[in-house]
């Protein structure tokens, strides 16, 4: 039956029924192909010369072997190792990491108030949609964009730290809003019957059904927090961000990459322990 | 009142419940001691930390208050450069009255914005699908490539996009070619190492039957896995273009095209700052506008 | 023919899996492998189209000796003449039934043609006879991991069909379904034995299924065979000396 193989009436049949997605695909496609033109088109003015490739050549040279000088002409391994107290690249990448938990803990407390007033169940339709829209501007405006704004009333750091408490609030409030939209009443009420008071109430009714969620969210906030924090230095508010802003003015290629080799390890440390922890506490262990 | 006294009273058994809760004693006498809980060791934690974090960005509330409304609490004689006049006064007089008239120059430097998300995210995508594959410890049984790609995803991924862009920039020259660039990189790493945890988590039993057909390993993990993780990845790649719009718009700011570089000129110039809030409204229409679209297509893909 | 010659298995991790194996299969075969899980029932099936390789000893398949040597296009020629079933039957998620017997031929067409999931007519044409020969024709277009334990297996089992191979390997073929499906689709191995002349090698667990399908029975014990005849001769006594104990419930489906 398998060798030269004829087709019955009813394969036949059953093969002329083949759901044809033909038409689906070519549409996307071509799609693609329409927009990936369109996008090339934008191309244009591309100025590589020889200047452009000594300095990818340079850029790769001192990314794995930086040998150079600070501007101040200290030699860069003293630099990266050394130099603990002001501005060697230990000290820059500690004030980094404390203006993301800084901007997370003020993230997570300024969110609360903002949760409250975008959730349905507390302030009505209309006074939460406000609230969302609230949120989805200040979510969708580049953390870059705040920090200039807040450099005209802090300095440094400090501006760093308000642009991060800011830019946080988006993804905290909403973690917020689901929580106080969902909260099991009925546990609430188990407790009344009990007879616990208010803060009882509040310490084994809610905080228990909020603090997995609360946390899992409030650690992957910090993880993408240390990550903008190490940027934020390029429009001048604090963290190694500021250091590597003035080598890359001043085209010194080796503190640029030493920059580089503090910030690698310390964000791939922080992403490898904040999904362990996430996992382990969503997995519930 | 009664109440407060008992509460006061009391206070040092509270504290110690904290840390050592109350062993509870249930009938005939057997003693239940309920597990420590860490909380309020990491609550200390978070105080003693937050106490170094303000110390290290020199963290004031003074100075905010000081500088939004010229009040000088505790007289500390702040310095800084907007020192002549209070936040609200620097506000409006530089931002408003906003400059509408200015969306005509804003719309051109916002689609090549656009463009380069889009090409970036493209040729990332593309590049991240096989590059996923060689990452997956399930698939590549190489220890040498596994190593080695994932030793470059993470070396690209912690990298910020923004350096990228800086490198291109010294490279290309200014145009929309390093931001593509850094877009594309960027999102070859991120996509790269979403689907390598997702093609980890996937059954290979297909896998292990079509190459017990006797296909080549090639061949049965594109029979076999490739369409089990296809609509992760287009998620996956919808998401990176999504993230990188918003990224996008400030790459321009070190040259790497788009609307950050008019963003970063109109910034630094006082005469030009009333044109800023125009060209962010235009890049918030944009952001939410293909935040809708992808978040669309996600749903129908899940 | 399958033979093995003083064939021994040992794992990397130093587990003897198999004892200097001797067994002669002739091609047509309906042969159940019964034994307690760890016996090295799954072993024996792996080694037949080097899913595992031989330690000791010397295999040959229809005239191929399997042994180190076979690798690369060579093992994966061989390999398209043995058919091998799952017990967790194995398709691909996601994709249509006829998408997953297709898969079967893979290995017959160039790369780009598997990528895209180009496949001819022909191609086509077989497969659904195949899915027709099981009665599962109609759910041609539907979703594979929609379908029902039984239906799945019986995909399954048309996608080995479509490789058109000499042999089918088995390996616990029906311990996840229930036993009326169960008997089905053991009904479905029987015909395709008889009508097509393919050798089944199948593991079962089940003692019941084993005696009430299979012609001939080989019982394993520890990495030795134990017994090999014909399923009518088997009785309480040999079940004991396979098993090393009585048998209980979960080694009989359908009680």
């Amino acid at each position: 039956m398998k060798k030269n193989m004829k087709a019955t009436a009813i394969v036949n049949e059953t093969l002329s029924r083949e759901p044809n997605h033909v038409l689906i695909k070519v549409i996307v496609v071509s799609i693609l192909v329409a927009l990936s033109y369109w996008s090339i088109s934008s191309i244009t003015d591309v100025n590589f010369n020889e200047n452009g490739v000594r300095v990818a050549r340079n850029v790769i040279r001192y990314f794995f072997w930086p040998d150079g000088t600070t501007d101040q002409g200290e030699p860069i391994v003293l630099f990266f190792f050394l130099t603990l107290e002001s501005h060697g690249v230990p000290y820059l990448m500690y004030e980094t990491i404390m203006i993301a938990f800084l901007g997370t803990l003020f993230g997570a407390v300024l969110a609360v108030p903002i949760a409250f007033l975008a959730s349905k169940n507390i302030t009505g339709t209309y006074v939460s949609g406000f609230g969302i829209t609230l949120i989805t501007l200040i979510r969708t405006m580049p953390v870059f964009v705040w920090a200039m704004f807040f450099l005209t009333i802090a300095s440094g750091a400090f501006a760093g730290v308000l642009a991060i408490s800011v830019t946080s609030i988006g993804m905290i409030s909403k973690l917020f809003i689901e929580a106080i939209e969902d909260i099991d009443k009925g546990i609430l009420e188990a407790l009344d019957s009990t007879g616990a008071t208010t803060l009882q109430k509040i310490r084994y009714g809610i905080i228990p059904q909020l603090t997995a969620n609360f946390l899992s969210t409030i650690i992957y906030r910090f993880e993408i927090n240390v990550k903008n924090a190490t940027i934020l230095g390029l429009v001048g508010a604090g963290g190694i961000g500021t250091t590597m802003m003035g080598a890359i003015g001043s085209f010194n290629f080796s503190l640029v990459a030493v920059c580089l080799w503090g910030i690698i390890p310390v964000v791939f440390v922080i992403e490898f322990f904040s999904t362990k922890i996430r996992t382990k506490i969503t997995t519930g262990e | 009142m009664e109440k407060l006294k008992d509460y006061v009273k009391n206070i040092g058994k509270y504290i110690k419940g904290i840390f050592i809760p109350e062993q509870i004693i249930i009938q005939d006498g057997i003693v239940v001691s309920p597990p420590r809980s860490v909380a309020p060791y990491v609550v200390i934690a978070f105080v003693f930390v937050s106490y170094f974090a303000i110390q290290a960005t020199e963290f004031s509330i003074f100075e905010v208050i000081y500088k939004l409304f010229g009040i000088d609490i505790l007289n500390n004689h702040f310095e800084g450069p907007w020192r002549a006049m209070t936040g609200w006064e620097y506000l409006s007089r530089y931002f408003f009255p906003i400059d509408y008239g200015y969306w005509r120059e804003v719309i051109s430097p916002l689609v090549d914005t656009i463009q380069m998300s889009f090409l970036g995210s493209f040729i990332g995508s593309a590049i991240a699908l096989p590059v996923a594959f060689l990452a997956s410890s399930n698939i590549n049984k190489n220890k040498f490539t596994l190593t080695s790609a994932r030793a470059v995803l993470t070396i690209f991924r912690t990298i910020p996009m923004i350096i990228y862009a800086v490198i291109f920039v010294w490279v290309f020259g200014k145009n929309v070619l390093p931001g593509t660039m850094a877009i594309g990189l960027f999102t070859f790493s991120i996509v790269a190492k979403m689907l390598f945890e997702k093609i980890e988590t996937i059954d290979l039993g297909s896998y292990e039957a079509i190459e017990s057909t006797g296909a080549s390993k090639g061949k049965s993990i594109v029979t076999a896995v490739l369409p089990q993780i296809l609509p992760s990845f287009y998620s996956m790649s919808l998401y990176a273009f999504e993230i990188n719009v918003r990224y996008a718009a400030i790459l321009g700011y070190v040259g790497a095209g788009g609307i950050g570089l008019i963003l970063q000129s109109n910034m630094a110039d006082l005469d030009l700052t009333n044109r800023v809030f125009t060209m962010l409204f235009f890049i918030w229409i944009v952001v939410i506008s293909i935040e809708t679209i992808s978040r669309f297509l996600r749903r129908r893909l899940a | 023919m399958i033979l093995f010659e003083k064939v021994g298995k040992t794992y990397p991790d130093g587990t003897v899996a198999l004892k200097k194996v001797d067994l002669k299969i002739e091609q047509g075969e309906f042969i159940a492998i019964i034994g307690l899980s760890g016996a090295g029932k799954s072993t024996l099936i792996r080694l037949i189209n080097k899913m595992h390789p031989v330690t000791d000893g010397k295999l040959t398949v229809n005239g191929t000796v399997v042994d180190d040597s076979l690798v690369g296009k060579d093992l994966r020629k061989f390999r398209r003449g043995i058919g091998m079933i799952f017990q967790s039957f194995n398709l691909i998620g996601r994709t249509s039934v006829l998408k997953n017997v297709l898969a079967a031929r893979v290995a017959d067409i160039p790369f780009f043609k598997a990528l895209l999931g180009l496949y001819s007519k022909e191609d086509k044409i077989a497969s659904l006879n195949a899915l027709e020969q099981l009665g599962i024709l109609e759910k041609a277009y539907n979703r594979a991991d929609k379908l029902s334990g039984g239906q799945m297996q019986r995909v399954a089992l048309a996608r080995t069909i479509a490789q058109d191979p000499k042999i089918i390997l088995a390996d616990e073929p029906v311990a996840s379904l229930d036993p009326i499906t169960a008997t089905q689709v053991m009904r479905d191995f029987e015909k395709i034995n008889k009508e097509l002349n393919i050798t089944i090698l199948a593991n079962m667990h089940h003692v019941d299924m084993a005696l009430k399908f299979a012609t001939r029975v080989i019982g394993i014990n520890d990495g030795e065979i134990v017994y090999d005849g014909p399923a009518s001769a088997v009785d309480n006594a040999l079940l004991k000396k396979v098993y090393g104990r009585e048998l209980t419930d979960d080694d009989i489906m359908d009680n």
